[in-house]
């Protein structure tokens, strides 16, 4: 598991340009929303496309995203359950 | 229309090798990326905005050409300004975007990329200009074949005669394709005493 955590944070940082962060800069238990990394809407779709990418994860709808996406956490153990590659 | 002298307070040029603020190199790059080199260029000016890391090209082209320009003149950023303007011109539009977000849609790679898609409209850079200074007054953006000193002038004409509020008006050149980077972005006042250059086209040749 958190060998995925820390693949999982390195891949945020990527795709949503987290300029100058590392993955030990990011707390995998901190919200990624509102307050912790501060994402927007935009961060958030693109999520959702890294899921599918990655993981060949394809979240059906927004409120689906709101839950796996609490934080790095719980979008590992969602990928850990439903990843198809 | 009445006939007004604008007169250009501050100007800054960004190419892929020099910024320029006034006539007064900057910075220099022989050996940084288009890339690196915006980001050298954000923390030399120490700017302090994360947004600028999210956006496409253009945007941080004009980011830090208006950053430069605007703290040249010691305006306080976060103060809203009713009375300014923005208009820009390029040729490429958001062609660099389209490219970008086209290999995200390639048939056997289909993963459709919204943060590359938010930025295909070239007007987009206007926008992020807009928000960063919280510049109230019109926005706009034309395209065309390269930068016309006598049509940049003409559209300042107008936003001046158009609208009497503004008073303030940031823009230029602005254009990114393909890693080359052209930027000519001014502060042109509707008037102002003192020694400032006049918005005409022998100046503008002149900065460009």
């Amino acid at each position: 598991m958190e060998e995925l955590i820390n693949e999982l944070k390195k891949e945020i940082i990527e795709v949503l340009n987290l300029e100058g962060m590392t993955p030990e800069d990011i707390d995998e238990n901190a919200p990624l929303f509102g307050e912790g990394l501060g994402l927007d809407s935009i961060d958030a779709l693109e999520l959702i496309v890294l899921m599918e990418k990655n993981y060949g994860i394809k979240l059906a709808n927004a409120a689906e995203g709101r839950e796996i996406f609490k934080s790095v956490r719980v979008m590992a153990e969602y990928v850990k359950e439903h990843r198809t590659k | 229309m009445k006939n007004i002298q604008p007169k250009i307070l501050s100007y800054s040029r960004l190419t892929n090798q020099q910024l320029i603020l006034n006539g007064e190199t900057l910075l220099s790059n022989k050996e940084l990326s288009p890339n690196d080199w915006l980001s050298n260029i954000y923390k030399y000016i120490k700017m302090d905005y994360p947004k600028f890391f999210k956006m496409d090209r253009l945007s941080k082209a004009g980011i830090l050409a208006s950053e430069i320009a605007m703290n040249h003149l010691a305006q306080n950023s976060s103060e809203v300004k009713d009375n300014w303007a923005i208009c820009c011109f390029n040729h490429a539009a958001s062609l660099d975007d389209d490219l970008a977000y086209q290999k995200t849609i390639e048939p056997d790679n289909f993963y459709p990329s919204p943060s590359v898609f938010v930025y295909t409209l070239a007007n987009i850079v206007t926008g992020e200009i807009a928000i960063k200074y919280k510049i109230k007054g019109e926005t706009s953006f034309y395209v065309s074949e390269q930068f016309s000193p006598t049509l940049y002038i003409e559209s300042v004409q107008n936003i001046f005669n158009d609208s009497p509020d503004i008073d303030y008006i940031m823009g230029g050149w602005v254009e990114y394709l393909e890693n080359h980077c052209d930027v000519l972005m001014m502060i042109v006042a509707r008037e102002c005493d003192g020694s400032s250059l006049d918005l005409n086209e022998e100046n503008l040749k002149k900065l460009i």
